[in-house]
């Protein structure tokens, strides 16, 4: 059964990196979201098996969509990906159940191994 | 009024070093995010009389393709990415793999990847400047905008305005190898960024 | 990266921001402006026209050019019209800018207290407004014909418009 994955980042850009990359290595991409709220809704909605989440995003930002995901479910597996790289937002973000952090710009090979890190697929 | 220029000023000289640093960190972002092909230096910090900074920058009259960062807050600023329609479209079409667009109108993609330039290199300089000042500076969302260069500079430049006819700006300038690319950044840190940096430094010392 | 709007440079003054000039026919002037005010007060018998670039509502004690508060650019526009021997009555103005250019809320919603305090200002002088494009959240180029005392504006995306 593959892993699913949600992808919350504002860039489509980025999305369609993270998309190619993952549909490559064997994930399902189930969902994409731009902004915080959506991020939640569509967590809520698809229960993906893991989710990458950009921390800088209009309308309500990374945080925000992090705290909603593990209020909703304490055991979600977040891998931040972002290219804000400051000491406290990130503790922060670990602190509020972040399970590992990605910076941008990202080599796609890294991205992949850190999600096979998260859920490795011998798991499924 | 004239431009000022404070090369015998120490607090100009260490406004200009800590930029330097962060440029020296963004230039790695930005060479990873485009393989290897783009770089980034300092071309100047200075101050530039209010009535000069539109000649000064030489950003003209003409509607240009720009990407603009706000750090909120007192410690803060502004971060505007400027490129003309060719420069613009030909970064974007490297960053997608394809040829760059004909179409009037800029596709989804392409302004993403824009703005998603934006937000590396803006966040690069965010990140140094954090470790620099020692206080977490929170970047909005980077947004892709077509207008009159001159318009959305002299938006960034107000909270400067507010209290000085003088303004600090920091030049930054791109490089594809050993070509200086028409490529513009400019940072205008607001008076509370300033301090906050001479403060750091004076701190250090 | 800059066009000439006649071809010929020493007709065209550029007015920066806090600056205010003075211009006679054929000369044109103009301003690129964001959340600026480009105020225009002509007079069309004389066919002079003075123009600020201004860029902040009040002084309030501030140090500045006059060009730059609404409250101190239409005092000494007219002072500089005065110098040239021309009377306040019979001056017309025209406006333009007062964007909001980043969409923003909060105490910098700048461009309208520009168009509001220049408003304010020009009534406080009687002076009658006749044609202003204020407001919006695009950047506007300015070009005022000191020999027509028509204010060209060319907001971005749009077509051009005739004040």
């Amino acid at each position: 059964m593959p892993r699913t994955l949600l992808v919350a980042d504002d860039a489509l850009i980025i999305r369609q990196i993270i998309k190619d990359m993952a549909t490559s290595a064997g994930w399902t991409v189930v969902g994409e979201a731009g902004n915080g709220q959506e991020a939640i809704d569509q967590y809520r909605q698809l229960r993906p098996d893991a989710v990458t989440l950009d921390l800088v995003m209009p309308e309500h930002d990374g945080l925000y969509a992090l705290h909603g995901i593990m209020e909703f479910d304490p055991q979600a597996k977040v891998l931040l990906v972002s290219a804000l790289e400051q000491r406290g937002v990130l503790k922060n973000a670990f602190k509020a159940g972040a399970a590992d952090f990605v910076s941008k710009p990202f080599d796609k090979q890294s991205l992949q191994a850190t999600l096979e890190q998260l859920l490795p697929e011998a798991s499924r | 009024m004239t431009d000022f220029h404070h090369d015998h000023d120490p607090a100009f000289g260490v406004l200009h070093e800590l930029f330097a640093s962060a440029t020296h960190d963004a230039s790695a972002a930005m060479c990873r995010w485009t393989n290897g092909l783009i770089t980034v230096t300092l071309d100047q910090v200075r101050e530039i009389a209010l009535e000069k900074v539109g000649a000064e920058l030489d950003i003209g009259d003409e509607l240009l393709t720009m990407v603009v960062l706000t750090l909120n807050g007192e410690v803060g600023g502004n971060l505007i990415l400027l490129f003309d329609e060719v420069n613009g479209r030909q970064l974007a079409a490297s960053l997608l793999g394809c040829e760059p667009g004909t179409e009037p109108e800029w596709s989804e993609l392409e302004k993403s990847a824009l703005t998603e330039t934006g937000n590396i290199l803006g966040c690069a300089y965010v990140n140094a400047l954090t470790r620099l000042i020692g206080t977490d500076l929170m970047p909005s969302a980077p947004y892709f905008i077509q207008d009159y260069g001159a318009s959305v500079v002299q938006q960034a430049v107000m909270t400067q305005a507010l209290t000085s006819d003088r303004l600090l700006l920091c030049q930054i300038g791109f490089r594809r190898e050993a070509q200086q690319l028409d490529w513009h950044v400019v940072f205008v840190p607001t008076q509370g960024m300033q301090e906050a940096m001479q403060q750091s430094l004076h701190a250090a010392l | 990266m800059t066009t000439s709007a006649t071809g010929n440079p020493a007709m065209e003054i550029l007015v920066g921001m806090g600056q205010i000039a003075v211009g006679q026919a054929p000369q044109r002037m103009r301003a690129i402006l964001g959340s600026c005010i480009g105020l225009a007060l002509y007079h069309l018998g004389r066919k002079t026209g003075v123009i600020a670039h201004i860029v902040l509502p009040e002084s309030a004690g501030r140090d500045g050019t006059p060009g730059k508060f609404a409250d101190t650019a239409v005092p000494h526009m007219l002072e500089l019209l005065r110098k040239q021997g021309l009377p306040i009555h019979g001056l017309t103005a025209k406006l333009a800018g007062g964007a909001n250019m980043f969409n923003t809320s909060g105490p910098l919603q700048i461009g309208d207290a520009n168009a509001e305090a220049v408003a304010t200002a020009l009534k406080k002088a009687c002076i009658r407004v006749a044609g202003q494009d204020v407001g919006g959240t695009r950047g506007r180029r300015v070009d005022f014909d000191c020999a027509s005392g028509e204010m060209i504006v060319q907001c971005a995306g749009q077509p051009a418009r005739t004040l």
